[in-house]
């Protein structure tokens, strides 16, 4: 079909491989601060 | 993690799961935009769920400025830092998508600028929150500065309608292939599991923080 754009799967997987990894990231981030925090200063 | 986090941990997961499946594999491409509309089911679902969590925010903020509880305080940095987040995810796959459908990674389109301004106004509350050292001023200033950032939540959400540039409207439920719908919704719902997930954890870091802040010093 003219005018659709070919391929873009590299873009996909880019959107949503820095989503996931961006919030499991963030998830382990909690997670730590959450075990630690009873024992900051 | 109580039972509920663990509930939702586990819906969220299941729900994202098949949510992404179903849009990487069973939709449909779009006629036009091809394999690059698959973005579109990761960046609806973040869209709507930093405004929602912008609105939490918004809530809370007045909540805490009524009240004057500290919980209303952990829920709002909770939610602002959470919302953040999503905001900032939001813009970069705004930005990967723009690029093979625009041409460009990025536009002065009103719908990019309104959702750049929302996402500093809220840096900017952050960074008002590590600037003041007293609690219960940082609780008042930073819920002021919430209600302010607030208020360009709703011009993001109608800019597309007022403003017809680059950024294209929302389409109508009825023109769209259920098979393309199917998987935006359930990542909506997945991601709406995990965002109060989320809130519920930073709301607790941000509980033992002010706790902290509290004890007084050991003795050597």
């Amino acid at each position: 079909m003219s005018g659709v754009i070919q391929g873009g799967w590299g873009y996909v997987a880019g959107a949503y491989g820095i989503t996931a990894g961006v919030l499991l990231l963030y998830v382990v981030w909690l997670y730590t601060r959450l075990r630690t925090s009873g024992r900051s200063p | 993690m109580n039972r509920v986090d663990l509930a939702l941990a586990a819906a969220s997961v299941v729900l994202l799961g098949y949510g992404t499946w179903n849009g990487l594999v069973v939709a449909p491409p779009d006629r036009f935009m091809g394999d690059v509309s698959r973005i579109m089911y990761v960046h609806v679902p973040t869209a709507w769920n930093a405004m929602l969590c912008f609105t939490y925010a918004f809530v809370f903020a007045v909540a805490s400025l009524l009240t004057r509880r500290p919980a209303w305080d952990h829920r709002m940095e909770a939610a602002v830092e959470v919302g953040l987040l999503l905001g900032i995810l939001l813009t970069v796959q705004g930005s990967i998508w723009a690029r093979p459908t625009w041409g460009v990674w990025w536009d002065w389109d009103p719908r990019l600028t309104s959702v750049a301004v929302m996402n500093v106004m809220f840096i900017g509350v952050i960074a008002l929150r590590s600037f003041v050292d007293d609690a219960s001023s940082r609780a008042r200033w930073s819920s002021v500065a919430t209600v302010l950032a607030f208020v360009n939540v709703p011009l993001v959400y109608m800019s597309v309608r007022w403003w017809r540039t680059l950024h294209q409207p929302p389409r109508e439920a009825g023109g769209v292939d259920p098979a393309m719908l199917l998987p935006m919704w359930i990542n909506v719902v997945g991601l709406l599991f995990l965002t109060v997930l989320l809130v519920r954890l930073r709301t607790r870091v941000a509980r033992a923080s002010r706790a902290a802040e509290l004890a007084p010093p050991e003795l050597p």
